[in-house]
């Protein structure tokens, strides 16, 4: 069995994931963009506060005008945002169909079928999958906020440069909390591919499967991923600052950087293409087979513990005079 | 209640009018340029020359000789002082105030600490984070009389709460006298102290290597005007005259109000002595360092008055920011000296406290003050370039002229000093950077246009109920000090001097200098100045500004032009009656027309709705009034054709505070280049406004030149009728931009 489809294949493949990626984070940002567009409209463009000035916008005001919006802005993109993930839930499930290893020359699966066949069956793990994610993030900021704020009260404690207290720890921190999240963006994704590659229902142990495969690969299942998709989640910033360090643009100045920012949503989709397809073939590899043989049971552990409680009662039952 | 002993009568000495300054002034001039010239070649023995005021420093009522020393390593301070008090209140006193201000930080429950403001001060339960015993007093172990026969006389003193009756507060105290003391009199008292530094909180404090030493000597108040020390007032004594000598170990840098007198004298117990004297002055501070750095320059200010050396006391390895501060210095020196009057001294002293004592910065005392804390943030992005070093800097410096030589009551009328001081903060940083660029940049950008002031008024609009001249100062409304006396009153003072030009202002501020410096005016003194120098309309704005509960906020409330079409129904035409259907509309529009809209003299029609007004005192009616205006023609909006025979009708209407002395100017922008202008007296609450023209209104707007700088919302101030091309595409594709950046990374994540 080949390990990866024929070049051909594989790059229309992997080119319609990324595009069906690209349409799903441009349609996530509709609603926002949408409604913040008739809400300047409607509002900041109609005040000469805003409007009427000579040069860029001073942050202060840019702040306000951003404050007038923000809840429109913020609604669309709730409501933008809550779709995109179901969606994306959805897309890597097809997605790692379409990017499997062909079981045969007939084995040429579609991707809108198989997002829709494989998306739905797996959609409730999948979900399981993200909030594990969440947890795991936010627990991890967490913990390094608290290691902030322990160093910020011994710094204050000992006069320490307001530099350091201040902009050198927080910023660390904040850096370290990105790596964090990189490092469970890359766990979660690889759990997902696995979820789906395996038909596993138990979010946790597809967990445990991946924590073997990390073992085995650190660098090419956990850290390289974490790595690209730091780049990824980072990549429109640079545009986006660059839109507002330009302004005022003029029509054609617009529609320069929105092509640049669809232009970084793009190679985004793509990295994150490349990377499920990665990890969907490296899970296919025969090295691999014992850790894909872990069975999809639950751990059990409240059943473990009702056990332990339950013969400790007993125990002390027996001992009682 | 004592007799206000800040009244004229009560200072010896009589106030130096114009004529008295325009007669010396020559003199004075060359005086200044002769000490500038000795200064330069003698640095070192100018700080033991007498100096040379161009002001004259009145004779005191009042001398300290203290000889105090501080423990670092305990924050203990122990000292004695000798005390003449002449009582120049012209009524008998049987008893003397003392105020012992470190008592405020002695614990928990002291007026001060229950008072304090979260926002501007740590919480306690954040202070006793960063130091568990921060605790600060002071305790007079002996109060004695000393007779002019040299016998002694031990006094008895007790602590007293006048304020709020807290039997727990001991910031304040009386000394009871053993008889009366009569108008005239002298009694020298001797005080021997004990107390401790807090850990640094409000002004004062220190620990390990540094210590601003504020408030920290017993002090006689003011009969009858002595208040308890309250978390949201500062301070307010007589003149008198120091010599102070301070101990501290060796190698220690020390600073202090005044000048030094003589090298430091070291003791053989490792400690060594200080010794600074200054003539009339209300406060004595200093301060001390063992890893402190120092600088001076030198300059003589515009103006007038002796060349200034100034020392720079700061933490170590941030000599990169002295340039900063010599160039602030500079031009407070220069903006105060030429806007206000001559500098009296011919010493400063700056201290810059590192950063984790940060609670002593931005403070004035007489010669003295503490900027910005100082810190290598200060040197770095981002905040190498915001300019809260020099902002700090030259406020404090501003208050040498209110706080130090004028000497407003800050317990009673904060705004007064520190209203004064914003004002002038803003004139010297536009003397240091220039008009809009007094703002601070960031990545490239202004963070404002124009001042910071208006937006912080605009965020507490909601708050502002009550006026800003209110006593005493420490029962304003929660969260509104900060707006109320410094940002409103410094607004207001800028709004007098766009309507009333800067000239104006500064011809007030020179006069009241000149006649108050060292007699403690209140505000009604200060608006007799206003209504001499500066005129009825200035006077009268003032002292609505300063008496007037809300802030004035006006608004375009609404805005709207649409195509003029004739009436429906039988209606008097050019040559008689006609009947206008829906069909026939179009047809009689032109004829309809009134002849009014046509600007056959290129004047523009407007028809104006005043409701009127109505106070306890007087009253005006309300009336609806046709009249014409000019325009001023300008280009016309791209995109605009003009349609023959078309007539737009727009209205707008205004809304206003209704004060009295607050007219406002109003703008009118046609789409055919017209600009129309009018000025609204602002006594009614609103206005409405009709034009029937040939062309759509396109924006409207009230104080286009943006004069009425108290108006707290700039926001409500303008409206265009049609929204400006290119903004939401901008932005609003921008925000969707922001958004798909949050869709991919959360996804991504997820």
């Amino acid at each position: 069995m080949a390990l990866r489809p024929g070049p051909g294949p594989f790059a229309r493949a992997t080119l319609k994931v990324a595009a069906a990626r690209l349409a799903l984070v441009v349609l996530g940002a509709l609603p926002a963009w949408l409604l913040a567009r008739g809400a300047i409209a409607a509002g900041p463009a109609t005040n000469p506060y805003f409007a009427d000035g000579a040069g860029p916008l001073p942050w202060v005001l840019a702040a306000r005008m951003v404050r007038e919006v923000g809840g429109a802005w913020a609604g669309g993109l709730a409501l933008g945002l809550a779709a995109a993930l179901l969606l994306d839930q959805l897309l890597l499930a097809g997605a790692v169909r379409v990017l499997a290893p062909p079981r045969g020359p007939w084995d040429r699966p579609r991707l809108a079928p198989a997002v829709f066949r494989f998306g739905l069956s797996h959609l409730w793990p999948l979900l399981r999958v993200a909030l594990l994610a969440l947890l795991a993030g936010g627990a991890g900021a967490a913990a390094l906020r608290g290691l902030s704020g322990g160093l910020h009260r011994a710094g204050v404690q000992a006069g320490w440069w307001r530099y350091t207290i201040d902009v050198a720890i927080p910023g660390a921190a904040l850096l370290a909390s990105l790596g964090w999240l990189a490092l469970v963006a890359a766990a979660a994704l690889w759990t997902r591919v696995i979820v789906v590659a395996d038909g596993r229902r138990r979010a946790r142990r597809a967990v445990a499967v991946a924590l073997g495969v990390f073992r085995r690969h650190p660098l090419g299942a956990l850290f390289g991923p974490a790595a690209a998709l730091f780049v990824a989640a980072a990549l429109p910033l640079p545009v986006l600052a660059g839109w507002r360090a330009a302004e005022p643009l003029g029509r054609g100045g617009v529609a320069l950087f929105t092509l640049l920012v669809l232009a970084s949503f793009a190679l985004q989709a793509w990295i994150w293409t490349r990377l499920v397809g990665g990890a969907v073939v490296r899970y296919a590899r025969p090295e691999l087979d014992d850790v894909r043989q872990a069975p999809d049971a639950p751990f059990g552990l409240v059943l473990r513990i009702r056990d332990a409680v339950r013969g400790a009662e007993a125990r002390r039952r027996r001992e009682a005079p | 209640m004592l007799p206000d002993a800040r009244s004229p009568a009560s200072n010896p000495r009589p106030p130096r009018d114009g004529t008295a300054r325009a007669a010396g002034g020559r003199w004075r001039a060359w005086r200044s340029v002769l000490g500038t010239l000795l200064a330069a070649g003698a640095a070192a023995a100018a700080s033991n020359a007498p100096p040379t005021p161009a002001l004259e420093l009145p004779p005191t009522a009042i001398s300290y000789r203290i000889d105090a020393r501080l423990e670092p390593a305990t924050r203990a301070l122990a000292g004695t002082e000798e005390i003449r008090w002449t009582n120049a209140t012209g009524a008998p006193l049987h008893s003397l105030p003392l105020h012992l201000y470190l008592n405020a930080f002695a614990h928990q429950r002291t007026t001060w600490l229950s008072e304090q403001q979260i926002g501007r001060f740590d919480a306690v339960a954040e202070l006793l984070a960063e130091e568990p015993d921060p605790w600060g007093w002071i305790e007079p172990k002996s109060i004695v009389l000393r007779g002019p026969d040299g016998r002694e006389r031990p006094l008895s003193w007790r602590p007293v709460q006048p304020d709020d009756g807290n039997p727990l507060d001991r910031s304040l105290a009386e000394i009871a006298l053993p008889g009366p003391l009569a108008p005239g009199e002298t009694v020298t008292l001797a005080i021997a102290f004990e107390g401790r530094l807090p850990y640094p909180i409000a002004r004062t404090g220190g620990a390990r290597d540094f210590f601003l030493v504020g408030q920290w000597y017993p002090k006689i108040g003011v009969p009858g005007a002595a208040r308890q020390f309250h978390s949201t007032t500062e301070f307010f004594a007589e003149f008198a005259d120091f010599d102070v000598t301070f101990r501290v170990p060796s190698g220690w840098l020390v600073g202090a109000t005044g000048r030094p007198e003589g090298p430091p004298a070291p003791g053989t117990d490792g400690f060594v002595a200080h010794r600074f004297t200054q003539r009339a002055v209300h406060d004595f501070a200093l301060v001390a360092g063992s890893r402190l750095a120092e600088a001076t320059s030198r300059h003589a200010p515009q103006g007038g008055g002796p060349a200034v050396t100034v020392r720079y006391l700061f933490p170590r390895g941030l000599e990169a920011l002295v340039p900063r501060w010599q160039r602030a210095t500079e031009a407070a020196l220069d903006t105060l000296g030429a806007g206000v009057g001559p500098y009296p001294y011919d010493h400063l002293t700056e201290v810059f406290p590192p950063s984790w004592a940060q609670e002593t910065a931005g403070m004035e005392y007489p010669t003295f003050f503490t900027g910005s804390d100082a810190d290598l943030a200060d040197l770095r992005f981002p905040s190498a370039g915001l300019r809260f070093q020099e902002g700090t800097l030259v406020h404090e410096f501003a208050h040498e002229y209110f706080y130090g030589l004028v000497a407003t009551n800050e317990q009673e009328e904060a705004y007064l000093d520190e209203g004064f001081s914003t004002y002038w903060q803003a004139r010297a940083m536009e003397t240091l950077f220039g008009g809009d660029e007094a703002s601070s940049v960031l990545l490239g950008r202004p963070l404002l246009r124009g001042g910071f002031g208006r937006v912080a008024l605009g965020f507490g609009n909601e708050r502002i109920k009550e006026p800003i001249a209110r006593s005493p100062s420490w029962l304003y409304a929660p969260g509104t000090l900060g707006l109320q006396v410094y940002i409103r009153v410094g607004q207001t003072l800028e709004t007098a001097e766009k309507r009333f030009g800067r000239e104006t202002i500064d011809r007030v501020f020179r006069a009241f200098y000149a006649r108050w410096a060292f007699r403690h005016p209140t505000l009604a003194d200060f608006l007799a100045v206003a209504r001499e120098q500066g005129g009825e309309p200035l006077a009268a704005f003032l002292a609505e500004a300063y008496t007037t509960a809300r802030q004035p906020d006006f608004a375009v409330e609404r805005a709207t032009t649409a195509r003029w079409q004739a009436p429906l129904g039988r209606v008097p035409g050019p040559s008689g009656p006609l009947e206008v259907k829906p069909a026939t509309r179009e047809e009689h529009a032109a004829a309809l027309a009134p002849e009014d809209a046509r600007e056959t003299d290129g004047t523009v029609f407007l028809e104006v709705a005043d409701p009127g007004w109505t106070r306890a005192d007087a009253a005006a009616p309300g009336s609806i009034a046709r009249r014409r205006l000019p325009a001023v023609r300008g280009p016309a909006e791209p995109g605009y054709e003009a349609e023959q025979g078309a007539f737009y009708e727009s209205r707008v209407r205004v809304t206003g505070p209704a004060w009295q002395h607050l007219p406002v100017e109003l703008e009118f922008r046609f789409a055919d280049g017209a600009v129309v202008t009018e000025t609204w007296d602002g006594r009614a609450p609103w206005r409405a406004y009709r034009f029937l023209r040939t062309a759509p209104l396109v924006a409207a707007r009230v104080d286009p030149r943006g004069t009425i700088a108290i108006d707290p919302d700039e926001l409500n101030d303008g409206r265009r009728i049609e929204p400006k091309p290119g903004l939401a595409a901008d932005w609003g594709s921008w925000l969707g931009g922001l958004a798909g950046w949050f869709v991919g990374a959360l996804t991504l994540w997820l």
